[in-house]
């Protein structure tokens, strides 16, 4: 830049001399006059060549300074953050990029390593690298945005769990459309997933101390109704009777907060077994004959004649059909009705597939976006119903997914709704051993 | 002719359910030891070789578990008979249980004290 300055210099002082050369050499001699005349014509124009290109390296210069200070900043950000971005070119490999950040969060040296979407697979923990490498491979072959998380272990043995939030996008080329680069962010999530697993075990450890209580209550209440202690007087025993329907109810809201932790501290699927999934779901049913009768519902529930024994955890799957068929019954109005059907399928016939309708309340479509969701109770069905949780369908959907499954639904508010859940025919053992999320 | 009573030994730390469990054996027709924590459970074992021994297993000065595991290293307490009555469901606690020969294991949340009794009967032989 100094190097411009000074030319320029040069030239202006090149131009003042020019012009009273200029004027001397006209009154010396008309030819002379020309030729200086030309030459100052000469130098105006490298006089403005050089200014136009010092204008625009300063514009220049004022640019970079610029992108350095935001890049300075995003640095810092990142650094408090804790995230890192990366873009990965799907064309040219070499064009990927990895901020420090990146190379922090994965333990990486950047001299060493160059930013490949590989070495963020080789990082990850011997138990999730199959997972990450699948989770990319589908990044890269779809357009859109894509989550997942996963455990990435350090050189110290220590263990840092990160969550990858990314975007693949596209180029059209004619009416090709190719995917173009990979670009996103990995964040440390190692603070809240060890703010998760303490509240999972304060939840399972406060669960446990509860029903201690809860269950003198109960025994208690059911010697008094038994005559234990002397026979009651019908208001004693309607009063008794109000205490056990109370204990009932928290001892159900116990158990759910107490598989909820199971399921998010990951202690599931570790006793699997050979079930007649049919036989589950009949005593299921028959658990509930006390509400359908109530209500007049019709119930109709069947079972494919080719369902084979599933080998699962059968408390899990026990689990998904009682949350499904207790709620359509719950929220099927008097004199509806339910169905449930079991069926086997896949590519490979290896699913279990289970679908629960009714004509009851449905989900208002405004918050079919948030069924799922822990704690959530559709409006309608917090007013039909006011003492659920809200967990059931979370730890549906948590189980069928930790197993490879899904759960979905549709709904028509005041017609009704059917749900459809997928688990395998076999499981896996040791589901929690996996911690990537997709 | 009298019959010898047979014993049943109740180690529950939690007062109001031992106090149900403590009448409803006791109509039953056992003679019902009682005792508060592991400690004083190993001890009243140990000393009166009770038929059926209900124990739970979060208890305080000693748990269930370590009870269980001493007793199991008298020559009686080997064969005794133990009925664990608890609501500690996980599977560490189960096969703890099991690797301690104590096949019998009750949820108390999941069970009723008829259930409870019904299954000191059937650990029971019959009457001598």
């Amino acid at each position: 830049m100094e190097s411009v300055v000074v030319l320029v210099d040069a030239l202006t002082e090149l131009f003042h001399r020019a012009i009273e050369t200029a004027l001397l050499v006209v009154s010396i001699s008309p030819l002379i006059a020309v030729a200086g005349v030309l030459l100052f014509l000469l130098v105006i124009a490298a006089y403005l060549a050089l200014s136009a290109r010092w204008t625009a390296e300063q514009h220049v210069a004022d640019l970079v300074h610029k992108i350095d200070a935001v890049s300075e900043k995003l640095s810092e950000a990142e650094k408090i953050g804790k995230f890192g971005s990366f873009t990965w070119d799907i064309e040219d490999p070499s064009e990927s990029f990895w901020s420090e950040e990146m190379y922090a969060l994965t333990g990486l040296f950047q001299r060493d390593k160059p930013p490949a979407i590989e070495a963020m697979v080789e990082v990850a923990h011997k138990a999730d690298k199959e997972a990450v490498r699948t989770a990319w491979k589908s990044a890269m072959m779809r357009a859109g945005p894509f989550t997942f998380t996963y455990r990435i272990v350090l050189g110290s043995e220590q263990i840092r769990h990160v969550r990858v939030h990314g975007v693949t996008s596209v180029t059209s080329v004619g009416s090709e459309k190719r995917l173009l680069r990979i670009t996103g962010v990995m964040h440390d999530i190692t603070k809240e997933m060890e703010i998760d697993k303490a509240k999972s075990e304060f939840v399972s450890l406060a669960s446990h101390q509860l029903k201690t209580p809860l269950t003198s209550i109960r025994w208690l209440s059911e010697a008094l109704l038994g005559g234990k202690a002397g026979e009651l007087v019908e208001k004693e025993k309607e009063y008794v009777s109000q205490i056990l329907d109370a204990n009932r109810r928290m001892v159900e809201m116990v158990n759910e907060l107490l598989n909820v932790s199971k399921i998010e501290l990951g202690t599931f699927a570790t006793d699997l077994e050979e079930f007649d999934v049919c036989d589950l779901l009949a005593r299921v049913v028959e658990e509930q004959k006390h509400m359908v009768d109530a209500k007049s519902i019709a119930l109709r529930c069947i079972c494919a004649s080719d369902v084979p024994h599933l080998q699962g955890d059968k408390a899990m799957v026990r689990m998904i059909l009682q949350n499904l068929v207790s709620n359509a019954i719950k929220y099927t109005l008097a004199k509806g009705s339910v169905e449930c059907e079991i069926t086997t399928g896949g590519a490979r016939q290896d699913m279990l597939f289970i679908r629960v309708s009714d004509t009851g309340i449905g989900i208002p479509k405004a918050e079919q976006g948030r069924v799922f969701e822990k704690l959530h109770r559709a409006s309608n069905a917090a007013e039909l119903v006011p003492d659920g949780t809200g967990l059931g369908l979370y730890v549906v959907k948590s189980i069928a997914e930790k197993t490879g499954g899904n759960a979905t639904f549709d709904s028509i508010e005041g017609k009704g709704t059917t749900f459809r859940v997928s688990v395998p025919l076999v499981w896996k053992e040791n589901y929690e051993k996996k911690s990537v999320e997709m | 002719m009298s019959e010898k009573k047979q014993t049943v030994l109740l180690v529950e730390d939690e007062a109001p359910a031992a106090l149900v469990l403590f009448a409803a054996l006791e109509s039953e027709g056992y003679m019902v030891l009682k005792a508060t924590d592991g400690k004083e459970g190993l001890a009243l074992a140990l000393a009166n070789h009770p038929d059926v021994i209900l124990a739970d297993l979060k208890m305080p000065k000693m748990g269930g578990m370590e009870m269980i595991h001493e007793i199991r290293q008298d020559s009686w307490g080997k064969k005794a008979e133990i009925i664990i009555l608890t609501n500690v469901t996980d599977e560490k606690s189960l096969e703890e249980a099991m690797s301690e020969g104590t096949f019998h294991y009750m949820v108390k949340g999941d069970s009723s004290v008829a259930d409870i009794v019904a299954k000191v009967r059937s650990r029971l032989s019959p009457t001598q």
